[in-house]
């Protein structure tokens, strides 16, 4: 999995995913968000479209981010997610727990 | 009277000897008991089903000489078909079809791989074998199914009758979803002890 990241607005982070999110690379996202936390960065826009794939243990990570932004008073909202992935969300219920979205546009309102 | 059986039992003839050639199909593949080796499994798994399609049309075919229009109305149907000119919905449906079944053999080896081998030794080892065979559905009929073995020396888990629920939504849980998946993506699962290995068996059918 890769990992590229820009602040695009002053504390918030675009964090753009590729490859496979799953056990073996979730420890690399979990890092980024211990520096996050340490930093002080809260809000995430976290882009999966170039992500294919997606197993528990890293649906677990972006759970695990999303609570760790959330208790600082901000967010990690998802954009790009691909139809089978979005569907497992689902089978989660985890889609009534995330903001998702399909653009970046569309998710920064609000932020 | 005598007709319909006889057409009765040229499709069950057809269907059983499309059956054995698709048996012959089986692959089998041993990675390291690692997370690393996780990902060559999956793409196993993607590499079967992108040929299924395929496989079934042509031992469909190679009965042309038998019984050209039964196999064609028993077999062509459903989310297997090639995809064709009307291709994109059954493409779509049969990718998510693909990506479930990888996602439920990820979850069954990640579980081996964390639980199943506690002591992080680099001998230990995962078989797993892809194969189509007829299965007994819940109705007791046959039906043509994918099947997915995994094979491992670790812990004894009972996969296919261990309690599993969906940790609630709103409690953000970190942990617990892999067992739901495995059940929630699989049609059927089966759990044995064969020569002295654990198997997983998980039945999807096609």
């Amino acid at each position: 999995m890769q990992i590229e990241q820009q602040e695009i607005i002053i504390r918030l982070m675009h964090v753009n995913l590729q490859g496979r999110l799953d056990a073996n690379s979730a420890v690399a996202l979990k890092d980024l968000w211990r520096n996050y936390d340490e930093h002080g960065q809260h809000n995430i826009l976290l882009d999966l479209h170039q992500v294919d794939f997606i197993d528990s243990i890293g649906i677990s990570t972006l759970v695990n981010g999303l609570k760790q932004c959330r208790a600082k008073g901000g967010d990690l909202r998802l954009i790009g997610l691909q139809p089978s992935a979005r569907a497992v969300f689902e089978l989660m219920m985890l889609d009534r727990v995330f903001e998702i979205f399909e653009t970046r546009e569309e998710a920064l309102k609000g932020f | 009277m005598g007709k319909a059986q006889t057409q009765t039992r040229d499709t069950a003839e057809t269907e059983a000897a499309v059956n054995r050639q698709l048996q012959s199909a089986e692959v089998a593949i041993t990675i390291p008991a690692s997370l690393n080796f996780l990902p060559i499994l999956c793409a196993a798994l993607r590499e079967y089903c992108v040929a299924l399609p395929l496989l079934i049309e042509s031992a469909e075919n190679s009965l042309d000489t038998i019984q050209p229009s039964e196999a064609r109305t028993r077999f062509g149907t459903g989310p297997l078909q090639l995809p064709g000119p009307h291709g994109s919905t059954i493409r779509v449906s049969y990718s998510h079809l693909v990506y479930s079944l990888e996602l439920a053999l990820q979850e069954a080896a990640t579980n081996i791989v964390r639980h199943g081998y506690t002591d992080n030794s680099p001998a230990h080892h995962i078989r797993l074998n892809l194969s189509l065979r007829p299965v007994s559905d819940a109705n007791q009929k046959q039906r043509r199914a994918l099947i997915i073995e995994l094979f491992d020396n670790g812990l004894t888990f009972d996969t296919a009758n261990a309690p599993y629920n969906l940790p609630d939504p709103d409690q953000l849980s970190e942990s617990g979803y892999g067992l739901y998946l495995i059940h929630k993506l699989t049609d059927q699962l089966q759990y044995f002890q064969q020569f002295g290995q654990n198997c997983l068996r998980m039945i999807k059918f096609l």
